[in-house]
């Protein structure tokens, strides 16, 4: 357009260019502000997958020892007995372990009388900051009798290995936060005898989760 | 000069002048706004300054703490980031015919407001993305901020946040507009 906007003014033939001008200017002026309705954007939401993914085998997990939000240490084998519910985390984490929590808190209250034969973990992969006064703090806001643990954060590496675990620590330019933490937002199903059986995508439903665990109780009472 | 021509010319003109001065303006309406609870404020002398002397006068300040303007903000910076987090979640709704984009926010609450993203890959390695250019919320379309997705990240509380209370929110948007919000304390 430029090309002709200049030319007629000197060329003899530009009053019959003109109209063609103004009319090719019109288009384009009703076509720009058309596309401005026409602008799509919209959050970018993962539909979690409807269910766990069930190992084919169940996998033996190495014992770990961390710390307790009691201060106390705390070994997987502690748990022996009890069907685990797991996930790994962080305190200053303000959108996934919070809803993963709150869960955790759903699937707790569905299982009713059977809700104390499970045991419900949150594994910090923050030890830097979660000391275990904190993880207390935290936890309490959602369900005192939820395990928190903590530890060296290389040590947690070591364990989180065995889950598929991986996190890393993020300075981010355009936040004024120390740091973030990324991390496998995945829970872990361990059964009874300390193996590893099903992995549950972030977000599955709690209903799911409870139906799973309900059937591997069912399960341990027929072993007895 | 045909009269036409002139016509034309004028009406291109004038049309020029209405896309220019007069462009589709955003509409922007904020509903079912709410914020997490959280737990877990540490009392400090920080606090207590922005209160001026009442905090002084209970006397449970530190021996120490007589922290001057300039210093409580420092302190803040060092001590502050090992605060609690909170978010908040809303639907933003775009009424108008131009995209607006939310900026920042601001609250009370915390002393830190950033707007974030949390991003979920396919290994399920969760992150969250600051959103420095912003949240764009498209012309006559809306934008759900909600947990494993957009949420304004609280930073720093300043208090406790307690299911039921309320906490007020100031958004700012690219087109100058800002909205406050109450938005109401949940533990869900």
């Amino acid at each position: 357009m430029t090309r002709l906007l200049y030319p007629h003014q000197s060329q003899p033939g530009a009053e019959r260019l003109a109209p063609l001008l103004a009319l090719s200017l019109l288009t384009m002026l009703l076509t720009g502000c058309g596309a401005l309705n026409n602008v799509v954007a919209g959050p970018t939401i993962t539909p979690a997958p409807p269910g766990g993914t069930v190992l084919e085998s169940p996998r033996n997990l190495p014992d770990f020892t961390l710390t307790a939000q009691t201060g106390d240490p705390l070994s997987l084998s502690d748990l022996r007995g009890k069907p685990v519910l797991m996930a790994f985390g962080y305190t200053h984490c303000p959108d996934v372990c919070p809803v993963t929590l709150a869960q955790f808190n759903q699937i707790a209250r569905a299982l009713g009388e059977d809700r104390d034969r499970v045991a419900f973990v949150f594994v910090s992969v923050d030890g830097q900051r979660d000391t275990p006064e904190r993880l207390a703090q935290y936890l309490r806001a959602f369900n005192p009798d939820f395990i928190g643990l903590t530890g060296d954060p290389e040590t947690v590496r070591l364990i989180g290995t065995d889950y598929g675990v991986y996190f890393e620590y993020e300075q981010v330019a355009a936040s004024q936060a120390d740091y973030l933490v990324a991390h496998t937002t995945s829970w872990f199903l361990v059964d009874a005898e300390g193996r590893l059986r099903i992995i549950y995508a972030y977000g599955t439903p709690p209903e799911i989760v409870t139906t799973d665990i309900r059937a591997m109780l069912t399960q341990d009472e027929g072993a007895l | 000069m045909p009269k036409v021509l002139v016509i034309l010319i004028v009406l291109s003109a004038v049309l020029l002048v209405a896309c220019n001065t007069a462009p589709p303006a955003s509409d922007i309406v904020v509903r079912e706004a709410w914020v997490r609870a959280a737990a877990g404020v540490v009392e400090t002398a920080e606090e207590h300054s922005s209160e001026g002397m009442t905090g002084m006068a209970m006397g449970d300040t530190d021996a120490t703490a007589t922290p001057t303007e300039e210093a409580a903000p420092m302190g803040g910076m060092d001590m502050g980031m090992n605060g609690p987090v909170s978010a908040a979640y809303m639907l933003i709704e775009n009424r108008g015919g131009a995209a607006d984009r939310l900026l920042r926010a601001s609250t009370d609450a915390a002393a830190v407001v950033e707007i974030h993203e949390t991003q979920i890959d396919d290994q399920g390695v969760g992150q969250m993305r600051p959103l420095a250019e912003g949240l764009e919320i498209p012309a006559n379309g809306s934008v759900r901020l909600e947990p494993g997705g957009y949420h304004v990240m609280l930073m720093d509380l300043r208090r406790d946040l307690v299911a039921g209370e309320m906490v007020r929110l100031t958004l700012t948007f690219e087109s100058g507009k800002e909205i406050t919000v109450e938005a109401e304390i949940r533990q869900p």
